[in-house]
C-alpha cells in the first residue's frame, strides 16, 4: 500500500484495535498486523500521538510479577473512528471512479 | 543480541531525547511480552532491526521534531520565561481586579447604609421609592464585588501556584 495512504489508517486501526478492550504494545501489532503491516517501531509514535490527541489513556497493571503498560480508548478516540466512518463513503466514491 | 545488549545500545543511541526512558521501557516491555509469548528473544530482536532504523522511524514522525540539545535548551528557557511572564501578567490582571471589587463591595455598601439612613427622612412616597431604588441597586453593586472579589481571589491563588511549578521546573 501506499505510505502516505497507509499512515492515514493506521492511527484509525490502532484505535479500532482499542474498541473492545485495553491492549498493550505486543497485543496491538499482533492485532492490527492481521490487517496491515505494522512494525513495533513504527507502532511506538504513532501510540504516542494518539495519546497526546487524548484519543487514548495509559494505564499500568501488574501482570505475572511484572507491570503491562495498557493503552485505553477514549471518547474522543470513539469519535475518531466515527469521523473516519464518515470518510469512508467519500473514499469508495473515488476509488469507484478510479477503478471504473 | 540480548535484551540487555539491545536496550544498551538503545539508550546510547537515543543520546539526550525527551522521551528517552519512555521509549526504552517500551522495548523493554514489548521484548518481555515477546518471550512471553513464546518467542525466541534474540530472533524478535533481529526481527525489530537495526537500531538507527528504529530512530529513524521515530524522526519521520510529525509530533516531535529532533533538534540538536542547545536549540532544545534555549527554546525550553524562552518558553519558561514566557510563561512566567504570562502568567505573571495574568496575575497582575487578578490582583487590578481584587481591587476593583474592593471598591463595589466598599462603595456599595457605604451608599447602601446612606440610602438606609436617608429612608427615614424621606418625606413623599416618591422619595422613599427613589430611596429603596437606590439601597437595591447598591446592594447588588456590593454583592458584585464580593462575586468578583471570590472569583479574582481563587484565580490568584491558582496563578500563584502556576507561577510556583514554572519555577521549579526552572530549577530541575
Amino acid at each position: 500500500m501506499d505510505p502516505q495512504l497507509k499512515k492515514g489508517f493506521l492511527e484509525v486501526l490502532v484505535l479500532a484495535s482499542l474498541k473492545e478492550e485495553p491492549s498493550y504494545g505486543y497485543k496491538i501489532v499482533q492485532d492490527v498486523s492481521e490487517i496491515i503491516d505494522i512494525s513495533e517501531s513504527t507502532l511506538y509514535p504513532i501510540l504516542k500521538r494518539l495519546e497526546q490527541q487524548k484519543f487514548v489513556k495509559i494505564y499500568t497493571e501488574q501482570h505475572q510479577s511484572r507491570l503491562r503498560k495498557y493503552y485505553m480508548i477514549t471518547q474522543s478516540g470513539l469519535n475518531e473512528i466515527d469521523k473516519s466512518k464518515r470518510d469512508y463513503e467519500e473514499i469508495t466514491k473515488i476509488y469507484r471512479y478510479i477503478l471504473r | 543480541m540480548t535484551k540487555k545488549e539491545f536496550l544498551k545500545e538503545l539508550r546510547l543511541s537515543l543520546k539526550n531525547e525527551a522521551d528517552k526512558e519512555e521509549i526504552i521501557n517500551y522495548y523493554d516491555e514489548l521484548i518481555d511480552e515477546a518471550t512471553l509469548n513464546g518467542e525466541i528473544e534474540s530472533q524478535f530482536i533481529d526481527r525489530l532491526g537495526p537500531i538507527d532504523d528504529i530512530i529513524k522511524q521515530m524522526d519521520k514522525t510529525p509530533y516531535k521534531k529532533r533538534e540538536n540539545k542547545s536549540v532544545e535548551v534555549v527554546k525550553k528557557t524562552t518558553s519558561k520565561v514566557s510563561r512566567l511572564l504570562l502568567e505573571t501578567l495574568i496575575m497582575s490582571g487578578y490582583a487590578l481586579l481584587m481591587v476593583v471589587s474592593f471598591s463595589f463591595i466598599v462603595g456599595g455598601a457605604f451608599q447602601t447604609v446612606k440610602s438606609v439612613s436617608h429612608m427615614g427622612n424621606a418625606s413623599t412616597n416618591e422619595v422613599m421609592i427613589y430611596y429603596i431604588g437606590e439601597m437595591i441597586f447598591t446592594i447588588g453593586l456590593c454583592l458584585m464585588g464580593i462575586g468578583l472579589m471570590w472569583y479574582a481571589n481563587a484565580a490568584f491563588r491558582k496563578s500563584i501556584r502556576k507561577i510556583k511549578t514554572i519555577a521549579n521546573e526552572e530549577e530541575k
